[in-house]
């Protein structure tokens, strides 16, 4: 007589590794296949020529503006998305307790989490084509009756990209303030600090960790997302600022105008998006899977070097 | 019932334990506190005096904590509390509109049960409530103070050559006693301990008390302890609390030897 008990935690144990092996063959076959279709592609040509708009493959050029303008856009969004979603945590998790005004707060942003970001997009690109907004993009010339912003450049797509990720990073950054203990509140203000000297001093160094590993992992989301950079930092392949776009003097126009990342290059690449260079595509998408995971490892090590600063 | 305790400090005085000359440093009168609609502490009234050790025991629950927590505002972050009556510092109200509450914190300082020191080194964990509360100390005095804090609570021959390291990384008695130093650096009045070593083995808390006794010279202590050796071993007086309220005290000895009380003499029989 089987033991039934014995068999049910057998069948527990299968299925739940089942799952867990699906999803690691997912990933794994994912990486694999970008691999083999991509590597062929990678050479330095590749990587360091700027896009040429071409219908034949082998003359179209690399992948450098596009790379470019991942980074950008990447550092664009962070460096708005930080502060304001550190600054939206420390007050839910410091200060706001749970009054039920701060329940709407939380599901505002709850509800902001769960928009989708072709949403986000057009809501930037209305909010960004006002005229009064032409500073962050250009101003649309010699359409008669038209008086609106282009509404589309790295500022733009960048501080739409800042709206998209910040119910994800405040929500990471509650999170790893809402795991420093009690008790190094309590010790700070008993030494005679005030409440925002506690949090700047010893919540936030020690929230540290938490707070940086969520920034990484939402500029993953930012390197990945494409509807945005569709809508908001337009259709050009090429930086289309001042030329030489690169020259430091030309910084600020080159951010006021489009260019492409990754993603919208493998889309404009791709035929099932609006291309006829599949090779290209799927070299870009390898490109772009090796940041991601470089990325991600990032994450790790830091989480193991929080760990070993503590230790010493 | 505060005169009771003031003629117990003034006989207290004629006692060989009690040698030099000794005033108020806090004095409560009438004091309640709620959490939400449960009433924790009822009419309390009760003077701390200078220089000495004064101890609360009593069962858990009993409201010791909350009112070694009353006396520098550390309450005032739990939602629900109200507080009526007067807690009053060297004759100022601490709970006073205009008084600024970083200035009483200035002024008392507080141990609390479990060791926290903050996940930084030795040296900074003391150097950070010097930096908060002396804007532009020099490195030279800040050293100066940390080392002579260090020294006095009996650290710093055995973290001398570790100053930078983790606080983390020392024995829980060594963190203990690094909060009390963290306590010190900004030269309070009155030292609060909420039962400094109930998760210490039994040298470091010898050590511990052998440390508020040396203390008691320069500041005045308050102990909440279940430990009721301990409480006798270095208390000059004792307040057994019951259900919220102050059931008896006085000096240490008559508590324990003369309890006037039923309920403290059947606590400290160890019938509850």
């Amino acid at each position: 007589m089987p033991d039934i008990r014995l068999i049910r935690d057998w069948c527990g144990l299968i299925l739940s590794w089942l799952a867990c092996s699906l999803t690691m063959a997912g990933c794994i076959s994912i990486i694999i296949f970008l691999f083999i279709r991509g590597s062929a592609q990678m050479n330095p040509e590749f990587i360091f020529c700027a896009p040429i708009p071409s219908l034949n493959q082998d003359m179209s050029g690399g992948i450098s503006t596009p790379i470019i303008g991942t980074i950008l856009l990447t550092l664009i969004a962070t460096v708005i998305a930080v502060p304001w979603a550190v600054g939206t945590a420390v007050y839910l998790s410091e200060y706001a307790g749970n009054r039920s005004g701060v329940r709407v707060f939380r599901l505002a942003i709850d509800v902001l989490s769960g928009v989708p970001t072709i949403v986000i997009a057009i809501f930037g690109l209305a909010i960004f084509s006002l005229p009064q907004m032409s500073f962050l993009s250009s101003v649309v010339e010699g359409v008669e009756g038209v008086n609106r912003a282009f509404g589309r450049s790295f500022l733009v797509a960048g501080a739409t990209m800042a709206v998209m990720i910040l119910p994800f990073v405040i929500r990471v950054c509650e999170e790893a303030l809402y795991a420093v203990p009690l008790n190094y509140r309590e010790s700070a203000l008993a030494v005679g600090a005030s409440r925002w000297q506690s949090i700047s001093t010893v919540v936030l160094p020690a929230a540290r960790n938490g707070i940086i590993s969520g920034v990484i992992l939402g500029m993953g989301r930012i390197i990945g997302d494409t509807a945005i950079v569709w809508l908001t930092l337009g259709g050009t392949l090429r930086m289309t600022g001042l030329q030489p776009w690169w020259q430091p003097n030309h910084w600020l126009s080159t951010l006021q105008n489009t260019g492409s990342t990754l993603t919208s290059y493998i889309y404009f690449a791709s035929p099932a998006g609006e291309g006829n260079m599949p090779e290209k595509a799927f070299g870009a998408a390898l490109v772009l899977i090796i940041i991601i995971i470089f990325l991600n490892i990032a994450v790790d090590l830091l989480g193991n070097m929080g760990n070993k600063i503590r230790e010493n | 019932m505060s005169s009771v305790f003031v003629k117990g400090a003034l006989e207290g005085i004629q006692t060989e334990r009690v040698t030099s000359a000794s005033g108020l440093s806090i004095s409560i009168q009438g004091l309640n506190v709620w959490y939400g609609k449960n009433q924790a502490l009822k009419d309390i009234n009760l003077d701390i005096p200078r220089n000495r050790i004064t101890a609360f025991i009593g069962p858990s629950g009993c409201g010791k904590t909350t009112l070694l927590r009353c006396l520098n505002c550390m309450n005032d972050l739990i939602r629900g509390f109200r507080l009526n009556g007067l807690v009053e510092l060297e004759g100022r109200d601490i709970y006073d509109r205009r008084s600024r509450v970083g200035d009483l914190r200035k002024q008392v300082g507080m141990v609390f049960q479990t060791a926290n020191p903050f996940p930084m080194s030795i040296y900074n964990n003391l150097l950070l409530p010097l930096k908060e509360n002396n804007f532009g100390i020099s490195r030279g005095d800040a050293r100066k103070i940390i080392l002579q804090k260090l020294k006095d609570t009996g650290l710093y021959d055995e973290v001398k050559d570790r100053l930078h390291q983790s606080a983390l990384k020392f024995s829980g008695g060594q963190q203990q006693r690094l909060c009390i130093a963290r306590a010190l650096v900004i030269e309070p009045k009155v030292l609060l301990l909420d039962e400094p070593c109930s998760a210490l083995d039994p040298v470091s808390t010898s050590k511990i008390e052998s440390l508020l006794l040396n203390l008691r010279e320069q500041y005045s202590i308050v102990i909440v302890t279940h430990n009721l050796q301990q409480a006798a071993r270095i208390a000059d007086y004792v307040c057994f609390f019951y259900h919220g309220e102050i059931v008896e005290q006085g000096i240490t000895e008559d508590i324990f030897i003369r309890p006037q009380q039923q309920q403290t003499e059947a606590y400290l029989r160890g019938a509850f």
